[in-house]
């Protein structure tokens, strides 16, 4: 493992502004769906982003693919930031982070068989004659674990399981350095989701692809990351290496997220720290610590100060008061 | 599942092989006089003979005939209004639909003026300026049909822009042309023909509706339109001339109609409330 | 628990009719509910749960779906041999159903309050209340926050949580016997979800009603259930006691779709999958369903189907490994 990040995102803000009227709309507030966050990536490595509905995980991918354009703040990947490129070296930058998104239904055309949907990205680039662009996507499907006849069979003869493998041979075609993967197991049936978490696992040790995973489940997250990132409302209360974390739970919203993993067997019940209320909108997120509405520690500081990012022992950061 | 309807499709049928092979299909011509034979009756009426087998006009020219080089003219009208008029709604449709913004709102504003606008007035003011003919006809029912195209299928490509595929397809780098060309137009093309067939009809209709009012084909070319319009005077002494190429007409446009039903059900159900 | 079974399926047969075929969607289902206890359906994608589900309440989707032969039994009447006009009084009355989209169970152009008063209308109230004072009692019941208020509210102005918590308050609003919950917490988020499980819990100890819980996630079932009945390709392969299904899980499948499941306590280098697909419902094998996918199968597993076994104490499988 090199220590030079592959991807590094700072200060990254995403405001969706919020009108009103039908005739004259204007603008009465901003979605902040992602307030200001710093992470980074290192080659053949996976940060794991956890959090709840809306706490901004899928924004954070579609910055960091260049699908949206950021509010404020900074995505570098290989040290380049695509914002200011255009033509060709934008062409490069597209060719080293690729995706794979939640829903198999959504994401492969229906109206392309596989082969074409594998070799989209080999063809855009030229990136050889067509024979070779065959052989290569035979290859593909044969790493993730399909036949090289499918290349001639549509999407929609396939079951959810088996799209999601082409949707990754379609992700990996170009031999990308980082493969955002958000929720990419969540739509799948449980016996499936084993066989999808395993292949991406050899894919990478294969391919020494790095993986911004985006999940709601800690145990997916614990299975395949090295690194954790915590999202609560646009912000990150908690990053630290994923075994760090796991041994030693600093911010309380993650004890909450913990406590709120249901129990792998009937015996460990664990009445840890289970939140009251609803998450608020952000739309008009909380002062302070954003958490401190639902928060069952929440001291008077906490609704007034916003708490930093502080670190412990061995890279292990929380955002919280109790931590100061 | 709605059934293949047979009788449409016969009918369909029937229509383009006599519009297709009309000058083998009959020995008389469709534009040549002939006054010592004129306003035969049909075979089956008092006077008729079989060698007018649905009559003459009062030029004394074979209503088979000129039914047959009519068909000839609304599918050739309706062929190039079709591939003018909705294929420039289908490439609007998809640029304003996926691109958006702006040109969105500025295109769809174009759409309602298009919608609002007054297509017998134009087409009539278009013969007089322009002088009568196909080119006029065609470009009147083009401008008619673009909007309608237009609107749909920007409808359809709005959802097909949220699929994930999309948004994938831009992460591999693929340039909005392509996009909106290589993976958004195979997937409204359902829709498309859809629209072709149900508006099949909609074009024979203003075509023979134009020819009648006189802004349609000039005569003496044979449209069934015209033909309407030219035997309407003696509706009373000599039925014929009107009414069977009103038949004509009625059970093309059904036959079309009930042929795009089908089709659009069996491409797809979600269609339904085109 | 040894009371009786408020509700017993025994041998239910439901199938499409479809021109191509058919799709034998449930195949020979038999499971009882007893009062006041959880029963977790699990199973994967499309092994015919949800379809469970609507056969028992009578509501198959459409002509070509119909219950072919079996027995539904609530308090010992057969529900299959009932009208239709009786058999909306067992719905609204004496079984309920939360179903997995919050979104499509609520009516979007009425207000939460007038939904609720049309659940509550059927049944008189003993203390002669307003129906809007019940209304505000059964959201008090779900721990909706500030019911007074939500009563006027429409279906958007609630998040996914809080509308799942009206369904709730629909169901229980007539103090069923039954509960039927089809994977009720699968669109909520993970806190959400949790709230909602205890709250579930502690209406069912309450109110002591029976429920069914359809459901594909074994953590759902380790925090719920009381019994689990495991379905695969259309009939229950296994049934028993929720710790036993976790620690001794007798068939083949049970054991592969526990092994399966990330641990969030240990860390594995690699999962076990279970590969392949199940069989298509169009084309049942004649013996063992899991046979092509099992790592035990043995010749006399294609030729005929295990029969159900006692394994041990209200414990049953339908392997021939156990036979
Ligand atoms: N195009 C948009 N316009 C306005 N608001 C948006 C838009 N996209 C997302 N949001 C808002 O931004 C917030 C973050 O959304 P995001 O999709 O990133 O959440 P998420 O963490 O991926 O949630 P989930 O787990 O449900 O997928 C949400 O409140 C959402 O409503
Ligand atoms: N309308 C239909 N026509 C034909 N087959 C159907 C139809 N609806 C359902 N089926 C079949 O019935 C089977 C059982 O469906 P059911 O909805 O009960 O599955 P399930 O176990 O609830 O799955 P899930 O976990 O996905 O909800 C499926 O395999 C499906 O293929
Ligand atoms: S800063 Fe305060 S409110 Fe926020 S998590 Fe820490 S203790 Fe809770
Ligand atoms: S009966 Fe045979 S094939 Fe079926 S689960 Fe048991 S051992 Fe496996
Ligand atoms: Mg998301
Ligand atoms: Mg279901």
């Amino acid at each position: 493992m090199s220590t030079a990040p592959i991807l590094e995102v700072t200060g990254l803000e995403k405001h969706y502004p919020v009108r009103k009227g039908i005739l004259f709309s204007r603008e009465v507030g901003r979605v902040r769906a992602v307030d200001g966050i710093d992470f980074s990536i290192r080659e053949g490595e996976t940060l794991g982003l956890v959090g709840e509905s809306g706490c901004g995980k899928t924004t954070t991918s579609r910055l960091v693919l260049g699908l949206e354009a950021p509010t404020a703040g900074d995505v570098r990947l290989e040290g380049q930031s695509w914002q200011n490129l255009t033509g060709k070296a934008r062409q490069d930058y597209h060719a080293k982070v690729q995706a794979v998104f939640q829903d198999p239904w959504s994401s492969l055309n229906p109206r392309m068989h596989v082969g074409e949907i594998v070799g989209e990205s080999l063809r855009i680039a030229k990136w050889g004659t067509r024979a070779e662009i065959e052989e290569r996507v035979a290859a593909l499907l044969v790493e993730v674990g399909l036949r090289p006849e499918h290349a001639r069979q549509y999407p929609h003869e396939f079951s959810g399981g088996q799209r999601q493998r082409i949707a990754l041979a379609s992700a990996l075609a170009i031999g990308p350095k980082l493969i955002v993967l958000d929720e990419p197991v969540s739509a799948l049936d449980v016996s499936i989701r084993a066989q999808m978490m395993n292949l991406l696992k050899d894919v990478q040790e294969q391919d020494n692809v790095a993986y911004l995973l985006v999940a709601h489940d800690l145990a997916t997250v614990r299975f395949m990351s090295n690194w954790t990132a915590v999202m609560y409302l646009g912000q990150i209360v908690e990053y630290a290496p994923t075994e760090a974390l796991f041994e030693n739970v600093r911010h309380p919203y993650t004890r909450a997220l913990f406590s709120a993993v249901l129990p792998d067997h009937p015996d460990r019940q664990e009445e840890g720290i289970v939140l009251t209320g609803e998450v608020p909108s952000p739309l008009d997120p909380p002062g302070g610590c954003r958490f401190h509405t639902r928060c069952p520690f929440a001291m008077d500081i906490c609704s007034q100060v916003v708490p930093a990012l502080t670190e412990s022992e061995s890279g292990h950061l929380a955002a919280c008061h109790l931590e100061e | 599942m709605r059934r293949l309807p047979l009788a449409s499709f016969a009918i369909i049928g029937t229509m383009v092989f006599v519009a297709v092979f009309a000058p083998w299909l009959t020995p008389h011509s469709p534009i040549d006089q002939s006054l010592p034979n004129k306003l035969l009756p049909p075979f089956w009426e008092e006077g008729g003979t079989t060698e007018y087998l649905l009559g003459t006009d009062i030029f004394g020219r074979d209503l088979l005939t000129r039914l047959f080089y009519g068909a000839r003219v609304s599918l050739i009208v309706t062929a190039l209004a079709l591939s003018v008029g909705g294929g420039v709604g289908l490439v609007l449709g998809i640029v304003s639909g996926y691109v958006g913004g702006k040109l969105d709102a500025f295109l769809m504003r174009v759409v309602d003026a298009a919608f609002a606008f007054p297509t017998i007035l134009f087409a009539l003011l278009l013969a007089v300026t322009m002088g009568q003919g196909m080119d006029t006809l065609v470009i009147a029912l083009s401008l008619f049909l673009w909007a309608g195209f237009a609107r749909v299928i920007r409808g359809e490509v709005l959802a097909i822009k949220q699929r994930d595929f999309v948004a994938l397809a831009r992460v591999h780098g693929s340039s909005p042309a392509r996009i909106m060309f290589i993976h958004i137009l195979p997937n409204v093309l359902n829709t498309f023909m859809v629209l072709l067939t149900l508006n099949v009809g909609v074009i024979i209709v203003a075509e023979a509706s134009l020819s009648f009012l006189g802004a349609g084909v000039p005569p003496p070319t044979p449209s069934w339109g015209l033909m309407v319009a030219e035997g309407r005077g003696k509706i009373t002494s000599a039925w014929w001339l009107s009414l069977i190429p009103g038949i004509a007409i009625t059970l093309v446009v059904l036959s079309f109609n009930l042929f795009g039903d089908w089709l659009r059900d069996r491409l797809d159900p979600k269609l339904r409330q085109l | 628990m040894d009371s009786a079974p408020v509700l017993e399926v025994r041998n239910l047969h439901t199938h499409f009719f479809l021109r191509r075929g058919v799709v034998k969607a449930v195949d020979g289902v038999t499971f009882s509910l007893k009062r006041g206890e959880v029963l977790g359906l699990v199973g994967e994608s499309g092994c015919g749960k949800s379809l469970t589900a609507l056969s028992i309440l009578r509501l198959l989707p459409q002509e070509a779906a119909r219950t072919v032969e079996g027995q539904v039994l609530l308090d010992g009447e057969d529900l299959l041999a009932k009208s239709a006009g009786e058999m909306r009084e067992v719905r609204g009355q004496r079984i309920a159903m939360i179903l997995q989209d919050p979104q499509t169970s609520l009516n979007p152009v009425f207000s939460i309050g007038n939904q609720l008063h049309e659940a509550l209308a059927r049944r008189p109230d003993e203390r002669g209340r307003s129906l809007r004072e019940r209304a505000v009692d059964v959201l008090r019941q779900v721990r909706l926050a500030a019911p007074e208020q939500r009563i006027g509210q429409y279906p958007h102005e609630l998040s996914g949580g809080m509308k799942q918590r009206v369904v709730g308050a629909i169901a229980i609003s007539c103090a069923p016997e039954v509960m039927i919950a089809d994977e009720p917490t699968t669109a909520l988020d993970v806190t959400i979800q949790l709230q909602y499980l205890n709250l579930l819990k502690e209406l069912q100890t309450s109110l002591g009603m029976g429920i069914l819980f359809i459901t594909h996630d074994f953590g759902v079932v380790a925090r719920m259930c009381d019994r689990v009945a495991v379905m695969y390709a259309g009939r229950i392969v296994e049934t028993g006691p929720v710790r036993e299904i976790f620690d001794n899980p007798v068939h083949p499948y049970t054991q592969a779709l526990i092994a399966s499941v990330p641990k969030l306590r240990d860390t594995a280098e690699r999962l076990r999958a279970i590969e392949g697909q199940p069989p298509a419902l169009s084309d049942l094998p004649v013996g063992c369903r899991f046979a092509d996918r099992c790592p035990h199968a043995e010749p006399r597993c294609l030729e005929k189907y295990p029969e159900a076994v006692s394994v041990g104490e209200n414990h049953t499988a339908s392997c021939w490994l156990a036979a």
